[in-house]
């Protein structure tokens, strides 16, 4: 079956990073295919590289990258809730003449047009975080 | 794109305490603009979403009961509310900026079977 996953919630505050990624890795696991995972609200802090959490603890945003690279899996993060919460990528940086940038290896900005698309194109849209 | 679905956008939050209620109608409106069914279904804290003659000004929010109207442009007629949750909080179609359909607990449970997407908010 062809999923694709929209996650709404952010690290630290909200469960649906860590539901989500375990349900990515079981759906891919038995065989199934993740379409897209779609960040939008407050789940866009997923795709956060600066998050620096003790070494004891997971890295969150690292964990996703190692994922999506491994099993190419295109991961969207919405780009105006992104822009909203300072989530941005090198270009979006250099538009907006922010000092930095900080998005995730893996993870691309873009529109909320892709959460419709997936939902049209997979078999299943999962929410998580609501 | 091949297909035509049907998209629910189920709003259950209460307009300014998080940013659900604007971001879920920007889904909405997307859904439209990909000429999909569009429907949004309105329950729980979310009817506050509906109330007519919103401020918040004073907290220096932008009225999102002002972007409600452009439903209708994009041509979404589907609009629900969940009859139990407007009269738990004292609310009738009169206090609604929008027209919605009113909906009992057996309709809503239809609506949500007919859909292909459900987009929870």
């Amino acid at each position: 079956m062809k999923f694709s996953l929209a996650i709404y919630g952010a690290p630290c505050s909200s469960q649906a990073p860590d539901t989500a990624y375990y349900f990515a890795k079981a759906a891919l696991a038995s065989g199934h295919d993740i379409y897209r995972l779609f960040f939008y609200m407050d789940g866009v802090q997923n795709a956060s590289r600066l998050a620096t959490p003790p070494q004891d603890e997971q890295n969150i945003p690292a964990r996703w990258s190692e994922l999506i690279k491994a099993h190419n899996i295109d991961a969207v993060v919405c780009i105006a809730a992104a822009l909203r919460r300072g989530v941005l990528d090198k270009s979006e940086a250099d538009r907006y003449e922010k000092d930095a940038n900080n998005l995730a290896d893996g993870f691309n900005l873009s529109g909320l047009g892709q959460l419709i698309d997936a939902g049209i194109e997979s078999d299943r849209l999962i929410t998580f975080g609501c | 794109m091949s297909e035509t679905k049907s998209f629910l956008v189920l709003n259950r939050h209460a307009p300014y305490a998080s940013n659900f209620a604007k971001e879920a109608l920007d889904v909405a409106l997307m859904s439209a603009v990909f000429n999909q069914k569009t429907s949004l279904l309105f329950m729980d804290d979310g009817v506050f979403q509906l109330v007519r003659s919103q401020d918040p000004s004073e907290i220096q929010h932008k009225n999102c009961s002002q972007t409600l109207p452009m439903l209708e442009m994009y041509e979404v007629r589907h609009i629900y509310v969940d009859e139990i949750s407007l009269n738990e909080r004292g609310l009738s179609e009169e206090d609604l900026v929008i027209p919605a359909q009113r909906v009992n607990a057996q309709e809503i449970s239809q609506l949500l079977t007919r859909q292909h997407v459900i987009l929870n908010f």
